[in-house]
């Protein structure tokens, strides 16, 4: 069906980014760099110079910056969480009535919810579902992609074909509708991060392998491919060793800016009452648990809210820093 | 032409039935007992549970239950939902408009809005302007749209309320209501719905425009004397538009598909929100048929929105068979 159609929309929205980075004048190559480069005479491989570039991304250092402070609050939360505002989890049922629904004070930096909890040690714990959620999702997608795309690049033919038309058949399927439909064969009892993490994972492998696959297809014209053909190499060392580490770039690109869309869509699923069962907390969870409270309270969804807006923004723009540092167009 | 649209709509086949037969697969390996969920608590003899089953046809393997299916289907029958009785054709008669209704809103949100900050954007590049736009669409792509609407409602329908002593407000669930026009209704699910494309759609046009503002054509326009007005209409956007169109009409695909997550936090009847809880009630005919009709109704858009693609880009052919 759409093959086209989505293709020119990756397309579209590839160009976007590029053209955006290369007219703001961002370090995609400025000349001055070069200059630095040929005067200190160093050598600097692919990686060392992408980080290089990164490095002088303002927004992308604010990103990882950020990324980290979630990461190590919530890895470290309980050192610290439970015993300066309270467990994320326990409901005291002999002070909960008293201490619902409080407003934001020193004792609870952002107040407590309707059974009493600590809202802030809520949204600290909550980040470990979502990161979990949103790199193992994503490392799920792209092993999926990378082996079904590498495949249909590399030999065309049927298995080529197949797996295009199967890629067809997930982007008609309406996104949010078949992860739902995923998630709801699954017994409530055994809902949690495993079943998340292969929902959105089993749903994202389309593009990665579409990305890949027009990455190989130009990679793979290459003189030196055809070299190492010529030399005898066996199609999985011409894969591994030839193709692999020229067409690998787009896809660091995309799943970093995957892991947002992965964070977004869990939340989503969690909001609709499909995400890890409570206690445990999870922001989409805790907006829709505050949204009763809306009237009254709108702290319950606010604080889950900005979380997520932040930590997914952190990685929408990390992802547009390590495009610009890889130099990648996505131009396929 | 008519030879790309006939291939085209050949593979429709195995597209339509690559996800239907997902569909079933998918839904008769899901647990829940429609049977049961419809009798609720109430005690049910197993003679009367066994002939339930038997009348709905549970009792059959998924691929019989398959066959039989589409069979009804080539007849234009989808069956009756076992929670109400009603025909599924019925329900979806009813709760389609709506679906309709929301998604054109919120493409002409995303239309006017969209290609006005993209243009403005692009063309005072640089400017506070532009940076406002390029900050707020990022910010708006990493919004969670069921987030955006819950703020929304609470600024809307509550905090405005009470500020002004409850004389201006906007209605925030549902689709009527004695106080509201439905248009009324409409506004803030739309603009929630439009959030993300009109982001996206800005951002293309932005980049579009900017790139063929630098193109050799503009330049020559500008050098033989045209006037700035018409090198800007007629040379510059009009190229630049094409992107954007084609990233409009995917997305009313998308949008005519039901938003599931907007019509939720707004009660909105429409088929998106119609299929959720189908879909939590086991209500298997009502979800196939829902689903059915929203696969054709984006492969359908999607087809014609490749076919306006030629018309709009004469560089574009589409030919018999290395046109892909």
């Amino acid at each position: 069906m759409s093959r086209k159609g989505s293709q020119e929309f990756e397309k579209d929205r590839a160009e976007d980014h590029g053209v955006k980075s290369y007219r703001s004048g961002m370090p995609a190559s400025p000349p001055s760099e070069v200059s630095e480069q040929h005067a200190g005479h160093q050598t600097r491989t692919l990686w060392a110079d992408a980080w290089y570039r990164l490095k002088r991304n303002k927004l992308a250092l604010v990103s990882i910056a950020w990324i980290m402070i979630v990461v190590v609050s919530t890895v470290s939360a309980d050192l610290w969480v439970p015993g300066n505002f309270g467990s994320p989890t326990e409901i005291n049922t002999q002070t909960a009535s008293a201490e619902r629904l409080r407003s934001p004070s020193a004792e609870h930096p952002m107040g407590t919810d309707d059974l009493g909890r600590d809202i802030f040690a809520r949204v600290v714990y909550g980040a470990r579902i979502s990161l979990a959620v949103g790199v193992l999702a994503v490392t799920v997608s792209v092993i999926i992609g990378l082996i079904l795309g590498a495949f249909s690049g590399f030999y065309g033919g049927w298995p080529d074909t197949i797996i295009m038309r199967v890629t067809d058949i997930f982007l008609a399927f309406p996104y949010i509708l078949f992860a739902i439909l995923l998630l709801a064969v699954i017994p409530p009892e055994y809902r949690g991060l495993i079943s998340m993490v292969g929902t959105i994972g089993l749903l994202g492998w389309t593009s990665i392998a579409r990305v890949f696959r027009s990455s190989i297809l130009t990679v793979k014209e290459n003189d030196y491919v055809d070299a190492g053909r010529a030399l005898g190499a066996s199609d999985l060392r011409l894969m591994l060793r030839h193709i692999m580490p020229n067409a690998v770039a787009p896809i660091i690109v995309y799943a970093t800016m995957s892991i947002g869309g992965a964070i977004l869509t869990e939340a989503a699923l969690s909001f609709l009452g499909l995400g890890v069962p409570p206690p445990t907390p999870s922001w989409g969870r805790m907006i829709e648990d505050g949204r009763a409270f809306l009237t009254s309270n709108p702290g319950l969804i606010i604080w889950p809210g900005l979380a997520i807006l932040s930590t997914v923004l952190a990685f929408t723009l990390l992802g547009d820093g390590v495009r610009d540092a890889l130099d990648v167009k996505m131009k396929d | 032409m008519l030879q790309y649209i006939s291939r085209r709509l050949l593979q429709f086949v195995p597209v339509f039935f690559g996800v239907t037969l997902l569909l079933f697969f998918i839904t008769t390996v899901l647990p829940g007992d429609p049977v049961r969920l419809r009798t609720g608590e109430r005690a049910m003899s197993p003679a009367v549970y066994a002939e339930l089953r038997e009348a709905y046809g549970l009792n059959d393997p998924w691929y019989i239950q398959y066959v039989h299916y589409i069979g009804k289907l080539s007849k234009g029958d989808l069956g009756t939902s076992i929670y109400t009785g009603r025909p599924v054709t019925e329900i979806l008669n009813d709760t389609y408009p709506y679906t309709m209704k929301l998604a054109f809103a919120a493409i002409i949100i995303e239309i006017i809005v969209g290609v006005a900050a993209g243009i403005i954007s692009a063309l005072k590049q640089y400017s506070w302007a532009d940076m406002l736009v390029t900050l707020s669409t990022s910010i708006m792509v990493a919004l969670p749209v069921f987030w955006l609407g819950l703020l929304l409602q609470y600024f809307f329908g509550i905090w405005l309320k009470d500020w002004t002593n409850g004389a201006f407000y906007l209605p925030v669930s549902g689709a009527s209501s004695s106080q509201f026009p439905e248009w009324v209704h409409l506004i803030l699910p739309a603009i929630t719905l439009a959030s993300v494309s009109t982001a996206y759609a800005a951002r293309i046009m932005r980049s579009q425009l900017l790139e063929v503002i630098g193109q050799d054509y503009v330049r020559t326009a500008h050098a033989k004397g045209l006037s700035a007005r018409k090198v800007l209409w007629d040379h510059s956007i009009k190229n630049a538009m094409i992107p954007v169109v084609t990233f409009i009409g995917l997305d009313l695909g998308a949008m005519l598909s039901g938003a599931i997550l907007t019509e939720t936090v707004f009660n909105w009847p429409g088929v998106g929100f119609t299929i959720f809880r189908a879909i939590s009630g086991r209500d298997y005919p009502v979800v196939f048929g829902g689903v059915i009709l929203v696969l054709i109704v984006v492969l359908v858009i999607n087809l014609l929105v490749d076919i306006s693609y030629a018309f709009l880009d004469p560089r574009i052919r589409y030919g018999g068979g290395a046109g892909e």
